[in-house]
């Protein structure tokens, strides 16, 4: 897959302002999802995955979306929500950034829309959305679950871990529903016929910017609301 | 055009299986196991009935929350665990979920019979660590 020339500037606001929408969805998402809703799916396979392919196909870069989910997971640690491993939060986003890219970044799930086999059918599309919403999840659910224990001083055994699998593996059925329709929903919005690189630099920098601004301060301000 | 119809099929069969497989798991997770009415601590059967009445009820606040709950060391102590600093604790939900839980955790852990939050409940809290180690529908607590 071909990544394509775009000014770095640019991409750097659209890692920016996309990772801080990911990252504030996280934040507020997560705190305000009811316990019968699978919160942590919808926003693996919904939001996170929905918003790393919008940003492929509006950008057609490679690695532009583990550094979104950087930012995300940036805006997840610098969050003041209690009661939760922020750290393992960040790092369970971040690795679904890098998830994303090992899949999508392989020629034969080439979405950008010029050489690929047969990537526009809705069906193919959402199973390439089941596949990627689940890994993408339960791979970030596994980090978590790693990762807690370790920085947080607390007890990791194997075989828990083998033993909690039904729950990783069980929630991300629901990841996997999601992603079978955030995925084609991020590939059609291409049909608009949306050009990032036609935006005047005033408009595009400016909104980033504003964008970006608002989602740090609402994260911030949201747990003493 | 033979390749992207072979690439279709082997997504559509893979999407499947996750399909199946995750969907396996959540049923799994959904079927509590145990006994509903009783807690097994090292071996020995506690009624959730009678175990709030049985033990001294404690009031403390975690994250501006407030809960009542008993001690799980006063718990532990009563089930003839010996040595039990010595030990760390396996906290099991009826839905499988695992959590190994230390000893100076256990002493400042407590088990509530109700919360405000929806998961509030038979939940072993401990104060000290995030929720991830906060086990809800406890089924058991052994000995490792």
């Amino acid at each position: 897959m071909e990544t394509r020339k775009m000014d770095k500037y640019r991409m750097l606001a659209g890692i920016i302002l996309f990772g801080s929408l990911w990252g504030m969805l996280e934040c507020i998402i997560g705190e305000i999802s009811p316990s019968w809703f699978p919160g942590a799916a919808f926003l693996g396979g919904g939001i996170g995955l929905g918003l790393m392919m919008l940003t492929r196909r509006l950008y057609g870069a490679m690695w532009m979306q583990l550094g979104m989910a950087i930012v995300a997971g940036v805006v997840r640690f610098w969050s003041p929500v209690i009661g939760t491993c922020v750290v393992c939060s960040a790092l369970a986003i971040m690795a679904e950034g890098l998830i994303f890219e090992l899949i999508f970044n392989r020629p034969t799930f080439n979405i950008h829309g010029t050489g690929a086999l047969n990537m526009r059918k809705p069906g193919t599309l959402a199973a390439l959305g089941i596949i990627s919403g689940f890994t993408i999840f339960t791979v970030g659910f596994m980090v978590t679950q790693i990762m807690t224990p370790l920085l947080t001083g607390g007890i990791f055994t194997f075989s828990n871990f083998i033993g909690n699998m039904p729950s990783y593996v069980g929630t991300g059925f629901f990841a996997a529903l999601f992603g079978a329709v955030s995925l084609p929903l991020a590939v059609l919005v291409k049909q608009l016929h949306i050009d990032i690189e036609t935006v005047k630099n005033t408009w595009y920098y400016t909104a980033a910017g504003g964008i970006s601004a608002c989602c740090w301060v609402l994260v911030f301000a949201f747990p003493y609301a | 055009m033979a390749d992207a119809k072979k690439l279709n099929t082997i997504l559509a069969v893979l999407a499947a299986v996750i399909l199946v497989v995750s969907f396996s798991a959540l049923a799994y997770t959904l079927v509590p196991k145990g006994e509903a009415d009783v807690l097994v601590v090292n071996g020995t059967e506690y009624a959730w009935a009678d175990i709030f009445n049985d033990f001294e009820l404690y009031n403390f606040t975690v994250d501006d929350m407030d809960y009542a709950g008993i001690s799980i060391e006063e718990l532990l102590l009563d089930a003839g665990v010996e040595n039990p600093e010595t030990h760390s604790y396996k906290f099991t939900a009826r839905d499988t979920y695992k959590q190994d839980v230390a000893w100076a955790d256990i002493q400042e852990g407590y088990i509530i019979e109700s919360g405000p939050a929806e998961n509030d409940f038979h939940r072993a809290i401990f104060p000290g660590t995030t929720h991830s180690f906060w086990v809800y529908d406890l089924a058991s607590i052994e000995v490792i």
